[in-house]
């Protein structure tokens, strides 16, 4: 059905494209290319290991592919489905999670902060909450609560994934909590706290690991 | 956290701030009002590890959807832990994997896509919502100096070494993004000395993976974004950046 949905799929762009000529100049060799990069997602079967570690089959529904090239316009790509259920095709402007592409965005928070002299990224965390508490005190709080977790981590280690802290999502208390209430809205405090509870993987300042 | 207790906002909002002044319009922080865009994954699996036991039971009221399928083709991603974060892992099937897993099947995903808050599990760490479109502007505004000056770029590029890479690729982390060094030949027969800062994402349901490479011409400045909706599924990004860049460079 994957096949028959993108022969539909394609049938349906074709018919709804500007007839050529006047507006629509042919997709040139790049876009048809960097096409063939998206639809490859959706249309092979990818085989690795599952969650249980045996290998299984994966079918991506849908995929989107951005690609800017310097000094050019951004060009968007787009394959399969965003809901199989009810047949909703991807589209360019389809949002959806990104998970730790959220990271990047925090950095630059932290980094303006950086750069205005409000923070030191060789500063240690539990400094940098005493000195800061516009936040009412929640971070001075639970820096006060893991004191002996925290030593040593500088803003620096925390960025670079070079803290030893471990990653509050695969914690058996946090899996706990998600099991019981997937939809409940959790803080940012208490997330870390998760992460927090148990020991460290690795003595700050040592190589990163994810 | 941090950046609440110095500015005084929450991070919502202090996200908010950067993003809109970045120009990214289509991002937020959680789900926008309603969509429909699921997000898939094959049905967790019976019994297993209690962590894993605990998620399955999470999503038992997650809808499943049966679809038949006739793949194009099948590609074998790597087992190999040390290829985890490159793209380099995904290869051609042997011919029994091709037997096994080629052609017609039918395929059961759950959609966990909204049976979760993304907020409440992925906060500053995960919860943003966007499109790749959005993404490139982000890693463009970035990687040109735009959004941090020369000299926040300057910091954000600082590398510590990672964990062990494959065969001509070394791993770095940066303050914010992960960064491959990857040696000439390694990527594809041929392929120059690249070098690739990059940020994997995934969350029930979802993947996304950016990408600024620097390099010789065509590839040297190229940002390149990619999202799908399926997760758990094999590591890395399923050979989108190798793809891609072949594209660019006519390989």
């Amino acid at each position: 059905m994957r096949a028959f949905l993108a022969a539909l799929l394609l049938a349906a762009l074709v018919a709804a494209a500007p007839a050529a000529g006047d507006t629509a100049p042919p997709a040139d060799e790049l876009d048809g290319r960097l096409q063939a990069v998206v639809d490859g997602l959706t249309r092979d079967v990818f085989v690795g290991a599952g969650l249980s570690g045996e290998p299984e089959a994966f079918y991506v529904p849908g995929a989107a592919l951005s690609v800017s090239l310097p000094g050019d316009a951004t060009r968007t790509y787009v394959s399969g489905l965003a809901n199989v259920a009810v047949g909703d095709i991807v589209e360019a402007d389809v949002v959806q999670p990104i998970g730790s592409g959220t990271k990047p965005m925090t950095a630059a928070l932290v980094i303006r902060l950086v750069l205005k002299g409000r923070l030191r990224l060789g500063e240690e965390l539990a400094d940098a909450a005493q000195a800061h508490q516009r936040d009412g005190g929640r971070l001075a709080g639970l820096v006060g609560r893991f004191r002996h977790r925290l030593r040593g981590v500088t803003i620096r280690d925390l960025l670079a994934m070079t803290s030893g802290l471990r990653d509050y999502d695969d914690d058996p208390s946090y899996a706990r909590a998600f099991s019981r209430a997937p939809k409940a809205p959790r803080s940012l405090r208490r997330l870390a706290a998760f992460g927090l509870a148990r020991s460290r993987l690795f003595a700050p300042g040592a190589n990163g690991r994810s | 956290m941090l950046v609440e207790a110095v500015t005084g906002r929450r991070y919502a909002d202090a996200l908010d701030r950067l993003l809109r002044g970045a120009g990214l319009d289509s991002t937020s922080y959680g789900w926008p009002s309603a969509t429909r865009v699921g997000g898939y994954a094959n049905p967790l699996p019976d019994g297993g590890p209690a962590l894993l036991d605990r998620y399955r039971k999470a999503f038992a009221p997650a809808p499943t959807v049966t679809s038949a399928v006739d793949p194009a083709g099948v590609r074998v991603v790597s087992s190999d832990p040390r290829a985890k974060r490159p793209t380099v892992g995904v290869g051609a099937p042997s011919a029994q994997q091709e037997k096994q897993y080629g052609g017609p099947a039918n395929v059961a995903l759950q959609d966990l896509g909204h049976a979760y808050s993304v907020r409440g599990a992925g906060a500053s760490a995960g919860a943003v919502v966007s499109n790749t479109q959005d993404l490139a502007h982000f890693w463009r505004a970035l990687f040109s100096g735009e959004l941090l000056g020369k000299r926040g770029l300057g910091l954000i590029k600082e590398s510590v070494p990672g964990d062990p890479g494959s065969v001509g690729v070394r791993n770095y982390f940066t303050l914010g993004l992960a960064r491959q060094d990857v040696a000439a030949g390694a990527f594809w027969p041929g392929s120059p000395k690249l070098r690739i800062y990059m940020k994997l994402g995934d969350v029930w349901g979802y993947t996304s993976a950016s990408y600024y490479v620097e390099g010789p011409a065509p590839y040297g400045g190229v940002v390149v974004a990619n999202t799908t909706n399926l997760f758990p599924s094999p590591v890395g990004d399923l050979g989108v950046l190798r793809g891609t860049l072949q594209a660019i460079g006519g390989v």
